[in-house]
C-alpha cells in the first residue's frame, strides 16, 4: 500500500476519540481501587492480633511507608512511560525499581541482623498463603492498571507490565504484612519481600505479551 | 520543526481527536515527511524506510487518543516514530542474521523460492477465475501498484465502488487461494 493511500484510509477511519484523562486522575483512581481492595482482603482474612502493640512499630512502619512509595511510584511510572514521549527522564522507571530493591534489601538486613545478633531468625518453612494473601489483594488492581495501560499506549511493553506488577505487588505485600502474624526475619524475606521480584519479573512478562504494538502494516497488506 | 508549525500540527492532532478528517489528513501527510526524514537521518536512504513511515502512522493513529494538548507535539510524535524505528531495526537484524546463518542459507533459500512460487502459481490462477470488473481492479492496485483514486478514474467508478469491488475479489480470492492449498 502507498503511504498517500494510507493516510486516506486512516484519515477516513478518524473518528472522534476519548483523550486519556489527567495522569493524577487515573493514579488515584487506580490507588482507590488498590486502597478498596486492600480493605476488602483484610476484613476477609482478619487482621493480626498484636498489630496494635506486639510488633515492633518504627520497623514496622518503615517498610509500611517503603511499599507505599514502592506502589505509588510504580503505578504512576507504568502510566506515565504509557504516552509516549512523557516520560522526560530514566528515573520514573528506576525510581520504583530501586525503593522496592531496598523493601527486598531491608528484609535481607533483618536476616543477616538476626543471625549477628543471636535473636530469632525464623524457620525454612513452606508459607504459600502469605503469597496467596499478597496475590489476593493484588489481582483486582494489577487487571485494573494493565487495562489502564492497554487504553494508553505503551512504547516500553516490558517496563510497563514490570512497574504495574510491582506496584500491585508492593500494595498486596502491605497488605500481607498486615495480616500475617508471622513476622520473622527470614519468613518475611521469602514468604512478603521476595515475591515482589517474582511479581516484577512477572510482570515484565506479561507486558512483552499482553502490552506489545502489533505490527498492523503486515496485517494491512 | 518551528514552534509555529508544531504548535500548528498540536491543533491539528485536538481537532483529529473530535473527528475533524480534513485537519487529521493534513497533520498525517506532514508526520509522513518529519517520520521519513527522522528515519534518514538516523539510519540514511534504506529500502524499508516506507515501512516505517507507514508503521509509525499507523501508530500515531492508534495512539492518537494519548496526545496531550498541554504538551509540545513533537516530543509525542517523534517518540512513537522512534519506536517503530528501533522496532524495525530489531526485524532487520533478525532477518540478517537469519539470512547469514551459513548452515541454513542454500537449502532454506531453495525452499522459500519453491514456496514462493507455488504461491504466485496459485495467486495468478485464482486472479484468472475471478469476474472480470473485480480481476480488473485487483490487476490495477496490486499489480500495476496504482491507487483507489486512479483506478476509479481509469474504471469510470466511484472510489467507494473501487473499495467494495476490491474487497469482494480479496474475499473471492481467498478462498480460491486456500482451495489451490489444500488441492496441493
Amino acid at each position: 500500500m502507498r503511504t498517500d493511500d494510507l493516510i486516506q484510509q486512516l484519515a477516513s477511519d478518524a473518528a472522534p476519540v476519548r483523550p486519556l484523562r489527567p495522569l493524577a486522575l487515573r493514579v488515584a483512581a487506580w490507588a482507590v481501587v488498590a486502597v478498596t481492595s486492600l480493605i476488602a482482603v483484610m476484613l476477609l482474612m482478619g487482621l493480626r492480633r498484636e498489630l496494635g502493640d506486639g510488633i515492633d512499630q518504627a520497623d514496622f512502619a518503615l517498610q509500611a511507608l517503603l511499599l507505599i512509595v514502592t506502589a505509588i511510584s510504580a503505578a504512576t511510572g507504568a502510566l506515565v512511560i504509557s504516552v509516549p514521549g512523557a516520560a522526560r527522564s530514566p528515573l520514573v522507571r528506576w525510581l520504583p525499581v530501586v525503593v522496592g530493591a531496598v523493601c527486598v534489601g531491608w528484609a535481607v538486613g533483618g536476616v543477616v541482623y538476626a543471625t549477628a545478633t543471636g535473636a530469632p531468625v525464623g524457620r525454612l518453612t513452606f508459607a504459600w498463603h502469605c503469597v496467596y494473601k499478597t496475590t489476593s489483594v493484588a489481582a483486582v488492581p494489577g487487571a485494573l492498571l494493565f487495562v489502564m495501560l492497554r487504553r494508553a499506549a505503551p512504547m516500553q511493553p516490558l517496563w510497563a507490565g514490570l512497574l504495574a506488577l510491582l506496584g500491585t505487588a508492593a500494595v498486596g505485600v502491605l497488605g500481607a504484612n498486615i495480616i500475617c502474624p508471622n513476622d520473622r526475619p527470614l519468613h518475611l524475606l521469602l514468604w512478603h519481600m521476595a515475591p515482589l521480584i517474582a511479581f516484577a519479573a512477572g510482570g515484565a512478562a506479561l507486558g512483552a505479551w499482553l502490552l506489545r504494538w502489533p505490527r498492523d502494516l503486515r496485517s494491512r497488506r | 520543526m518551528t514552534v509555529e508549525e508544531e504548535a500548528a500540527l498540536g491543533r491539528m492532532m485536538v481537532a483529529a481527536q473530535t473527528g475533524d478528517r480534513h485537519a487529521y489528513e493534513s497533520l498525517l501527510t506532514r508526520v509522513a515527511a518529519l517520520a521519513l526524514a527522522f528515519v534518514r537521518r538516523r539510519v540514511g536512504e534504506v529500502p524499508w524506510s516506507e515501512d516505517v513511515v507507514q508503521e509509525s502512522l499507523l501508530a500515531v493513529h492508534r495512539a492518537r487518543h494519548t496526545y496531550d494538548p498541554a504538551r509540545p507535539f513533537a516530543p509525542w510524535m517523534y517518540a512513537i516514530v522512534k519506536n517503530r524505528l528501533i522496532d524495525a531495526l530489531r526485524a532487520q537484524r533478525r532477518r540478517m542474521l537469519r539470512e547469514l546463518d551459513p548452515d541454513v542459507v542454500p537449502e532454506r533459500a531453495a525452499h522459500a523460492a519453491q514456496e514462493r512460487d507455488a504461491f504466485f502459481r496459485d495467486v495468478r490462477k485464482a486472479v484468472a477465475t475471478l469476474p472480470e470488473n473485480q480481476r480488473r481492479v485487483i490487476e490495477l492496485l496490486k499489480f500495476e501498484d496504482l491507487s483507489v483514486r486512479e483506478v476509479a478514474a481509469r474504471l469510470g467508478m466511484t472510489e467507494t465502488n473501487v473499495k467494495v469491488t476490491a474487497h469482494r475479489g480479496y474475499r473471492a480470492l481467498r478462498q480460491q487461494i486456500e482451495e489451490f492449498t489444500r488441492a496441493d
